[in-house]
């Protein structure tokens, strides 16, 4: 498997790299599929496809010279001094790497569960710069940031943030991947611009290691179950694809997701019929949940009456995550090896048993009552 | 030689309703046989899953379209005598809008209490929601009966519903503009209005409202063929008008809040269906024009449903978006028709 990703990626890089004069023609990425990043001189280039666009950038640190074939290309100063984070997925990478210092503002700030971050906005250390639709242009001039690191989706378009500031705009295409793997490794951008590439590095092979051993575990298991995902809004489900990130972790957890044989990498849109159709009898129901307020099978009865009908309801198992108290969207990005852990307990108890003794998991909990 | 083709009109209506909701009953993502329909009907089958997508599915929204229907055609048919104004509709007094504004509320509040957006997690989101736009559409309808009291003029009660349903729109986008993008998400799709929210567990409370609505507005047919006849005749015949009025808005108004409470705002039944029953039938006696306008609300709506379930596609098309979409030609071809 990883030898065919590094083959895969060396054949796109080959084909990439023909006009490069690359030191060094490895691609460093392994796993995502959105993100080339190789040595450069001295420094690192970094290709970055966002499906409408293909973006490169040049990472020197501050005390070498800029090679002369490239004074023209997009140049990133590292370790950066301040930045402008829209998505937690890309803060909490510098959190993790102690560098939070470098991140001066940051999307939907109101709304994270963090008290770190809720204290440094308190202090004034980062600014709140509002919401996705509505960014604070004003607070983000203020701010001058080095780099902004936006999340790409179609039809955004922040490049005028440039008329206002010199930052360099670093798409931030992680939701693209949807292999966990490939997701998790974007971390290493957030590395390269805290210069701290080879800890990032590290980080991210222990954690490879991890998820593949597991995966290992649950490679040739004859008794897989069937799970689905998601609740309903007004009996319409939005549930992930059959080539999504989740339906990935679901197969590598040794159970077959109701649609696995779908083509899409994103969400399908279902009614839910064809959810009772397709997924009455599953083995289990993953369920996303951010409330506070006890969640339990009698008010998901009340809320809809077509939940009991489910076999994973009337057996209780569903598995819950409250991404509030796991704080689910800021951390599990990074680490895909702890969510699959999660579903093998669930999935298979004994292989788990003979490797992790005690295995709490941590993001889903099976709703008990 | 007119009331035998009444007659036969009506008959065919019937006729052409019980069809569409057995369509409903039979059309949807998942391919039912026939004759597993019927057994499934007659109560031969009873635990396949296949008899869960029909009794516990497609039947309660079926209902729902048939009463939803009714209702908003119903509404707007009132709306249009009261204000006689062809373009009337349910939506023309703010009740829309007001729901819309109690629904952008609970998005907006859970959004600040619960932090999160309201729709990663489901729990109650539908029952808050249907509660907060029964609420919302509830006060606009106070404000504007209070506003009727006051005033004499049906025109100037228009212009202060279309003034009400700005002000409830632009308080709505204020909050969605602060709202988390799947909150907003789920405000869209709200607003695109949907039959399948009311489950068999609600589907009494539904069903009997309306009809309690439904038997009042029956009441009403003396006075509103009275309203047509103008103002001044209606006083001589000893019509209290004001009187009358609160009670055509109270019920109109009661209608539309039920339906939009539970189903979204769903627009175009109320002010094309009225239109559509007079030229069928050719009359404006409300004696005939109330019952055939709340049979033809139920047709068209089960018909909308029906295109809604486009086959090859696996989600529901919005309700709204069908309604328009097989609504608005008609209309447009009624026009042509009676200008000829």
């Amino acid at each position: 498997m990883l030898i065919f990703a590094l083959f895969s990626c060396n054949t796109i890089q080959s084909n990439k790299s023909s006009n490069d004069n690359l030191e060094d023609s490895l691609n460093l990425v392994r796993y995502a599929d959105n993100l080339d990043i190789y040595r450069y001189k001295s420094g690192y280039k970094l290709i970055i496809n966002t499906n409408s666009d293909v973006k490169t950038f040049y990472f020197f640190n501050d005390t070498v010279n800029i090679p002369d074939d490239i004074v023209n290309e997009e140049i990133i100063r590292v370790p950066i001094k301040s930045s402008v984070a829209f998505s937690s997925t890309q803060w909490s990478v510098f959190l993790k790497l102690g560098d939070i210092n470098r991140v001066k503002g940051i999307l939907e700030g109101a709304y994270t569960y963090n008290t770190e971050i809720q204290n440094l906005i308190k202090s004034n250390n980062i600014a709140d710069v509002g919401l996705e639709h509505s960014i604070n242009t004003e607070k983000i001039i203020r701010i001058q940031p080095d780099v902004i690191l936006y999340t790409p989706y179609p039809g955004q378009d922040y490049s005028y943030l440039k008329e206002f500031c010199e930052a360099t705009m670093i798409p931030f295409a992680d939701y693209l991947e949807s292999h966990p793997l490939g997701r998790a490794e974007w971390m290493k951008v957030v590395g390269l611009l805290c210069d701290k590439e080879n800890e990032a590095t590290q980080w991210y092979d222990e954690m490879v290691e991890r998820y593949e051993s597991l995966c290992d575990l649950c490679s040739d298991v004859d008794n897989r179950p069937t799970i689905f995902s998601d609740l309903p809004f007004e009996n319409q489900w939005y549930i992930p694809g059959g080539k999504s990130y989740m339906a990935k972790i679901f197969a590598d957890a040794g159970a077959d997701y109701i649609w696995k044989d779908n083509d899409s990498k994103g969400s399908l849109h279902v009614d839910a019929e064809l959810v009772l159709a397709k997924a009455q009898r599953a083995d289990f129901w993953r369920v996303m949940n951010s409330y506070d307020t006890p969640f339990t099978y009698e008010r998901l009865a009340e809320e809809n009456e077509l939940f009991p009908l489910f076999d994973a309801f009337k057996n209780k198992r569903l598995l819950v995550c409250n991404v509030r108290e796991t704080r689910y969207f800021e951390q599990s990005q990074y680490e895909p090896d702890v969510i699959l852990a999660d579903f093998i307990f669930y999935f298979h108890p004994d292989l788990l048993k003979n490797n992790y003794d005690n295995y709490t998991p941590k993001y889903f909990k099976k709703l008990i009552k | 030689m007119y009331h035998k083709n009444l007659n036969i009109k009506i008959l065919s209506l019937i006729i052409i309703i019980v069809l569409l909701f057995l369509f409903n009953l039979f059309i949807g993502t998942i391919t039912i046989p026939f004759e597993d329909l019927l057994d499934i009907i007659f109560g031969n089958n009873t635990d396949s899953t296949n008899s869960v997508i029909v009794l516990n599915y497609r039947l309660p929204q079926a209902i729902t379209a048939l009463f939803a229907g009714a209702a908003l055609s119903v509404s707007g048919l009132l709306m249009q005598t009261l204000f006689k104004n062809p373009l009337a509709d349910p939506s023309m007094l703010g009740v829309s809008s007001g729901a819309g504004l109690g629904v952008s509320i609970i998005v907006l509040l859970t959004g600040i209490i619960g932090e999160k957006a309201l729709v990663t997690f489901g729990l109650w989101a539908d029952l808050s929601v249907s509660i907060a736009a029964f609420a919302g559409a509830s006060i606009v309808l106070m404000l504007i009966l209070l506003f009727s009291f006051k005033l004499k003029n049906m025109t100037s009660l228009i212009i202060i519903g279309l003034m009400i349903s700005y002000l409830a729109g632009s308080i709505t986008d204020i909050m969605k503009y602060f709202s988390m993008k799947e909150d907003i998400h789920a405000f869209v799709i709200w607003g695109l209005g949907s039959f399948s929210a009311v489950g068999l567990s609600k589907i009494w409370f539904f069903t009997i409202s309306i009809s309690i609505g439904l038997i009042l507005s029956i009441l009403l047919i003396k006075k509103l063929n009275i309203i047509i006849l103008g103002d001044t005749y209606a006083e001589n015949l000893g019509l209290n008008i004001k009187k009358n009025n609160i009670a055509i808005i109270l019920i109109s108004g009661f209608l539309t809040a039920i339906v939009t409470a539970y189903c979204g705002p769903i627009s175009f039944l109320g002010l094309a269906v009225p239109h559509l029953t007079r030229f069928i039938f050719r009359t404006s006696d409300h004696r005939i024009l109330l019952p055939t306008t709340m049979l033809m609300g139920m047709s068209v709506s089960l018909l909308c449903n029906i295109v809604a379930r486009i086959p090859g596609f696996e989600g529901n098309l919005p309700i709204n978006a069908v309604t328009a979409f097989i609504g608005a030609p008609v209309v447009i071809w009624v026009i042509l028709r009676k200008r000829n």
